[in-house]
């Protein structure tokens, strides 16, 4: 009986071996200080080359004295309605910006039909730099907030719908496949499989687009404003103030990493479910 | 054949007439037709390239671009090579996925169970080994008790002995809900230990068609089984090794 001796034909593929994967362990929380420390560091360079006169103090003031000059911002006042003003803007910008990207990318990203009309103009104006339509906006809106939030808008706007657009677009068909087999409703579909699966990008898109929104303010403030921070450190120039100029800059970078720590800290929320790589 | 029949369902089970499906210029399925009783179990060999993963995802209704007639009556369920969970839902939503009324979760949980799978029900898919998710993509096919149940290869990634449980699975399902089966694979031995009928597949049309003798638990040690199997073989072109 050779039949039962023959060696059987095995599928071709290799057997998954049972190994559960261990749940990510945040590695943030341990890496917190050390990356904070490196900046530090640079301080402490900048303090020493100010102590040993390798900058001048008209040019580049040392930590000391910037920090002073923001005492003094700080306790006249100045400080604290410049940012509001800019954090106002940027707020106000983003969020007109926010529904206007998301809307069209997902409108695009859900619709062959909205794609063609909407995705070609939004690519061709994507090449424009937002900043050049500072004169264009002060033209048109005039000389108070509306330019400014409309710049910040502007700039906030493309980068969303891009990475919504693409997000949803890069949704692998086969996950989609499974609710269609399973008669999901095309509003089912876009709720349960498209909108979750394109948040990692559109996540992504927000942090550029919030980054963009500081630049936007910036240029916009300096151009042509009464009020913010822009304005704070066009006014520095005039007056030759490099440790006020400092103060703003510095200001700005904090700005920024507040915001992006925001929404990496929604990421986390939202994204729990990923299993992304955390670095080597 | 003494195996207990299940009571058909009201289904028709599946119907296939004269379906031509191309992909631009290369035809996938010419002119095929092809019928499975209710509540019949069929398996469906083929090389890679036959078409049997084209015919599976007309049979589901995922590619309506086709010449021809397909009724695959009632609910259908895919087990589908790979697992396909969403990475975003937990694996109890993912199970649950399209269920209605008030027990989903219950039912999503009990399937879940069956597949050894009860501790899992709120893990997120990312963290479940291959093999893992691939059962749980089996629970998620078989806890809607569908009336026709395609299996597109669902056993191929997972290792020997979990493939035999999960074979049992699926059997004990079909006896106890008797839904229309076909199952894709290339494993002739998978296909004789399951099926009652195995055809294969071979450039878009079937090239053979058999029943399949016995009883399954005796279907080991057949000598029916393994003319039969011989010949399945001879069908799909592989060469036997020589005698030296």
């Amino acid at each position: 009986m050779t039949a039962t001796v023959e060696t059987p034909v095995r599928s071709g593929a290799a057997p998954v071996e049972e190994r559960a994967v261990a749940p990510a362990r945040r590695r943030r929380s341990r890496t917190g200080p050390l990356r904070y420390l490196s900046l530090l560091g640079l301080l402490a360079v900048w303090q020493v080359a100010t102590w040993a006169g390798w900058t001048s103090p008209d040019t580049l003031p040392g930590p000391a004295k910037v920090a002073s000059a923001a005492w003094d911002l700080w306790s006249s006042g100045a400080l604290v309605d410049a940012l509001g003003v800019s954090l106002q803007r940027v707020l106000i910008g983003t969020a007109i910006g926010l529904v206007a990207g998301l809307g069209l990318g997902l409108l695009s990203g859900f619709s062959r039909k909205a794609e063609l009309v909407v995705d070609a103009p939004v690519q061709a104006f994507r090449a424009v730099p937002f900043t050049a339509l500072v004169p264009l906006f002060i033209l048109w809106f005039g000389v108070d907030e509306t330019p400014k939030v409309a710049i910040v808008a502007v700039g906030v706007a493309f980068p969303v719908y891009i990475n919504t657009f693409a997000g949803i677009r890069d949704v692998d068909s086969k996950l989609v496949d499974v609710a269609r087999v399973y008669r999901l409703s095309r509003l089912q579909i876009a709720r349960r499989v498209l909108l979750p699966g394109a948040l990692p990008s559109l996540l992504v898109g927000l942090r550029f687009a919030l980054t963009l929104a500081w630049i936007a303010v910036i240029v916009a403030e300096q151009l042509n404003a009464s009020a913010g921070i822009g304005f704070l450190l066009t006014q520095a120039r005039q007056f030759l103030q490099a440790d006020v100029m400092v103060v703003c800059i510095a200001l700005y970078a904090t700005l920024g990493l507040l915001t992006d720590l925001l929404v990496r800290a929604v990421e986390r929320r939202v994204l729990v479910w990923r299993q992304a790589y955390s670095g080597n | 054949m003494s195996t207990r029949v299940p009571a058909p369902r009201t289904s028709e089970g599946v119907v296939v007439e004269h379906v031509t499906k191309s992909f631009g210029e290369s035809r996938v399925l010419t002119d095929l037709s092809l019928r499975l009783a209710p509540g019949s179990f069929t398996a469906v060999l083929g090389r890679s390239g036959c078409g049997k993963s084209t015919l599976l995802r007309l049979l589901a209704g995922l590619d309506g671009d086709y010449v021809g007639t397909v009724r695959a009556g009632g609910d259908v369920a895919v087990a589908f090579q790979e697992p396909r969970l969403w990475p975003w839902a937990r694996v109890e939503s993912n199970v649950a996925v399209g269920l209605q009324g008030k027990d989903v979760k219950d039912r999503a949980r009990a399937a879940l169970a069956e597949v050894g799978l009860a501790d899992k029900a709120r893990s997120w898919p990312l963290t479940l080994s291959g093999g893992q998710a691939q059962r749980a993509s089996l629970a998620r096919a078989l806890v809607r008790e569908p009336s026709v149940l395609l299996l597109d290869e669902p056993f191929g990634a997972l290792d020997a002995l979990t493939r035999l449980s999960m074979h049992h699975l699926v059997l004990d399902l079909w006896r106890r809900h008797a839904p229309t089966v076909l199952l894709v694979t290339h494993d002739v031995d998978e296909a004789l230990a399951l099926a009652d009928r195995v055809l294969v597949l071979d450039r878009g049309q079937v090239s053979f068609d058999a029943e399949v003798p016995e009883e399954r638990a005796v279907r080991a040690e057949s000598l029916g089984i393994a003319a039969l199997r011989r010949r399945l073989l001879e069908a799909l072109h592989v060469r036997p090794a020589k005698e030296r």
